[in-house]
């Protein structure tokens, strides 16, 4: 690893550029219709410069900073899954032959770079791979996630529905990225420390012409990191969490839950890690051509559980508790890590602003009485 | 020089033998005959027949034993059956037992020939899916998959035959490579453009000639599934799950028990049991259905009957048609059952109502639930545990089942809606 380095705006833009050059479609950060999404980035000026959020339960406003910062807000409804996971993709094309039919695989996707890749994100990028590499190869993300470059952005600013501090992913990006960064203002001063996590990340940054950074900006950024881990909007929990719930499938909680969910899937939807998918078989109208398109599910659905007699899970309360249990203890059993990344998502897009760390909390205060 | 193509007539007249040979005479084929089912079956072992013609009505050995004898004996052996009771039933039932085709007598020579020349090309074909399916074997990964593990095999209808009034088999070509299956796996079968569904294999195991499945019309894609007809291409991808555990139950009794379509995922593992039926203790099959219509596999379950050395028990939920046979659920058979609770080996399937039940009189009798097995039917959509339908707590029903211990599947058993 090179000693730490710093960029300043300009730096930032000659990154993006250099990422370009490179073959990658450049994402980050963008607003668009009220909220910061991932988009399409040919400079720092298409970042959400001088914006922020506030993030309660069920709430997500964009507000004006009183300065220039291009990563002072947290996440937004997306996350990298819209990319590596599409919510919608073409798995497989096949036509109707003499002999039969025959199949070809979907064309080859663009290689992403991601710009202002948050620790949570990362994490949860790590928690795909485990679901969608670890076992059978998905082609689908295993074709978009290999080839991809991260630039993470450590977090200095945490949200209201933050929590990644208990789940151990933040706010300091550990592991997975190429390039870390770690926004600096001081007065005037506007910088960004940066430190590669591989060989290309080292090459980007002195493309982009990073130099050497001062001790004081060293200190200056970790010392923001740091303060950050106390700022968390939310807490979580997690000593004996998985085998609690695993224990607590018959809890009255669950009923009581139920009453306030409308399993609508949002928190299925923006969760970076829920990977559930529907297929679905088509053909044009000559019944020559068919495709298989792969569509995000979620276990909320009604039909998600269905066979032949009716769904398996048909109550509100048997769907939340397979999401949550499934989230943070069978999501052990299965992949030998958590489900969750505490990113609050599923706590911010909650249109009835249910909160997976209190309902936690609730499991657990309640279970003496069980 | 490629060697002559052999064809063997088995038939008791004479004068249809002599007319076949005249009417091959003309072709460059090594042509014997036999006049009974034991001479044809000593000779078809002797000389390897590319094709073998086999009347259905001989004295001696009956036509539809000599077929299955030559099949299980080579599972590369082509057969075509002649007959001058051809009903649409004995087609089906010689269908059923691997025949490749079907000939009424009286026949012209033109339509001889080209059942001849039809029964060739399927031998090369038979061969040629052997020798890659050895190569295959020693290679490692399933060819021909180059869209990835979620793009259907393109593969061919052998035969279609209604079971019961919503039941149909399927005999369909395996897909190239395909390494065989063991008992309890499943398999997704996509009909064009229509969509796909999982289907456990119903056949025997030790066929490795033709891949069966029996389907039951509950919906779109299973309707769809059961309206191909013969010559037809279905996609298969597979085969996915986990088997019966019939190495464990290898020294002891194994009680099969078996509710309406339950039966045609354990129809392999049965076959299996009989195929070595030394290295078991008892074997006591259990089978259950609706109405005597709803009964699958009424003449192979004859046959097992038939057995000494199996303790075969039927009833219906309610007699019709003349059932003179137990009535009641399934489950009631279980207390009766004469198998040994110490240590049996129960493998048991059907709707979930019915698994409770059955799986609470075997526990009941003194089975253990280590040794009790179920198979689970949960929504399933990709079959390698990446599309997240199938899920029941930490398992995903495709890859850590179907095929479930007792002691596994209890949760999923009691807890409402898990």
């Amino acid at each position: 690893m090179t000693p730490a380095q710093v960029l300043d705006r300009e730096g930032l833009d000659r990154l993006i550029e250099a990422l370009s050059a490179r073959g990658h479609r450049v994402l980050g950060p963008t607003v668009r219709d009220g909220a910061i999404v991932y988009g399409d980035l040919a400079a720092t000026s298409d970042l959400p410069v001088g914006w922020t959020d506030r993030q309660g339960p069920g709430k997500y406003r964009l507000v004006r900073r009183d300065d220039d910062a291009l990563f002072g807000y947290v996440v937004g409804p997306q996350s990298p899954k819209t990319y590596l996971h599409p919510a919608e993709v073409v798995v497989w094309a096949g036509e109707r032959t003499a002999h039969g039919f025959t199949m070809a695989p979907p064309p080859e996707p663009p290689r992403y770079a991601f710009v202002g890749v948050r620790p949570c994100e990362l994490a949860a990028i790590g928690i795909q791979d485990r679901v969608f590499l670890g076992g059978e190869r998905d082609a689908v993300y295993g074709s978009r996630r290999e080839g991809i470059f991260l630039v993470a952005v450590n977090c200095t600013e945490p949200g209201g529905t933050c929590f990644c501090a208990s789940m151990g992913t933040g706010p300091a990006a550990t592991a997975g990225y190429d390039i870390v960064l770690t926004e600096v203002i001081d007065g005037k001063d506007h910088y960004f420390t940066a430190e590669s996590g591989s060989e290309r990340g080292a090459e980007v940054l002195r493309e982009a012409g990073a130099v050497e950074a001062k001790k004081g900006q060293v200190k200056a950024a970790a010392d923001l990191v740091e303060a950050a881990t106390g700022r968390m909007g939310r807490t979580m929990e997690t000593a004996g969490l998985a085998d609690l719930l695993r224990q607590s499938l018959e809890h009255p909680h669950w009923q009581e839950v139920a009453k306030r969910c409308l399993t609508c899937a949002n928190c299925t939807l923006v969760c970076p890690t829920c990977f559930c998918a529907n297929v679905e078989d088509t053909t044009d109208l000559t019944g020559r051509q068919a495709q298989r398109v792969r569509r995000w599910d979620s276990c909320f659905n009604y039909e998600f559980s269905l066979i032949h007699g009716g769904p398996h899970r048909a109550s509100a309360a048997a769907r939340y508790r397979q999401w949550m249990t499934h989230k943070l203890a069978w999501w052990f059993d299965q992949f030998g890590t958590s489900g969750c990344v505490g990113c609050g998502r599923c706590i911010t897009w909650c249109p009835v602003g249910i909160d997976i760390t209190a309902e936690a909390a609730a499991i657990r205060s309640k279970q003496e009485v069980v | 020089m490629q060697p002559r193509q052999k064809i063997l007539v088995i038939d008791d007249e004479e004068v249809v033998l002599d007319s076949c040979l005249a009417m091959l005479a003309s072709g460059d084929y090594e042509t014997t005959t036999a006049t009974d089912g034991e001479e044809g079956l000593r000779l078809a072992a002797e000389i390897s027949p590319d094709l073998v013609f086999v009347d259905l009505k001989m004295p001696g050995l009956p036509g539809m034993e000599v077929l299955e004898r030559l099949r299980a004996a080579d599972s590369t052996s082509v057969a075509i059956v002649i007959t001058g009771y051809a009903t649409v039933s004995l087609a089906v039932e010689a269908m059923k037992r691997g025949a490749f085709d079907f000939l009424p007598k009286p026949f012209t020579p033109d339509e001889f020939r080209e059942m001849v020349r039809r029964g060739l090309e399927r031998r090369v074909e038979v061969l040629v899916q052997a020798r890659e399916r050895a190569v295959a074997q020693a290679a490692g990964p399933l060819p021909g998959a180059a869209a990835g593990p979620m793009a259907p095999i393109p593969c061919r209808v052998l035969g279609r035959w209604e079971e019961t009034h919503d039941t149909v088999s399927l005999a369909l070509d395996p897909p190239p490579g395909w390494r065989g299956f063991r008992p309890g796996q499943f398999n997704m079968l996509y009909a064009f453009g229509i969509g796909e569904s999982a289907i456990s294999i119903s056949g025997d195991p030790a066929d490795e000639s033709r891949l069966l499945h029996t389907i039951r019309k509950v919906g779109k894609v299973t309707e769809s599934l059961a309206s191909l007809q013969r010559g037809d291409v279905i996609g298969v991808r597979g085969p996915f799950g986990t088997p019966w555990p019939l190495g464990y139950a290898a020294g002891r009794d194994v009680v099969v028990v078996a509710g309406g379509i339950g039966l045609a995922p354990l129809r392999p593992a049965i076959h299996e049991l009989l195929a070595n039926r030394d290295h078991y203790n008892r074997v006591l099959i259990l089978i259950g259905a609706r109405t005597s219509a709803d009964l699958l596999y009424p003449e192979e379950i004859q046959e097992w009957r038939g057995r000494f050395d199996v303790d075969l028990q039927v009833t219906l939920d309610s007699a019709t048609g003349g059932w003179r046979g137990r009535v009641g659920v399934v489950t009631t058979l279980i207390p009766r059952a004469e198998f040994d609770a110490d240590q049996a080996v129960g493998m048991v399937v059907g709707p979930e109502i019915m698994m409770r039940f059955a799986a609470a009189e075997l526990l009941h009798r003194g089975m253990s639930p280590s040794r009790l097995f179920v198979s689970m039917e949960r929504n399933m959509k990709c079959g390698i545990g990446l599309c997240g339908h199938c899920q029941v707590g930490s398992k995903f029903v495709c890859r850590d089942g179907a095929v479930f211990g007792y002691d596994e599947a209890e949760t999923m058993f009691q807890v409402r809606e898990v």
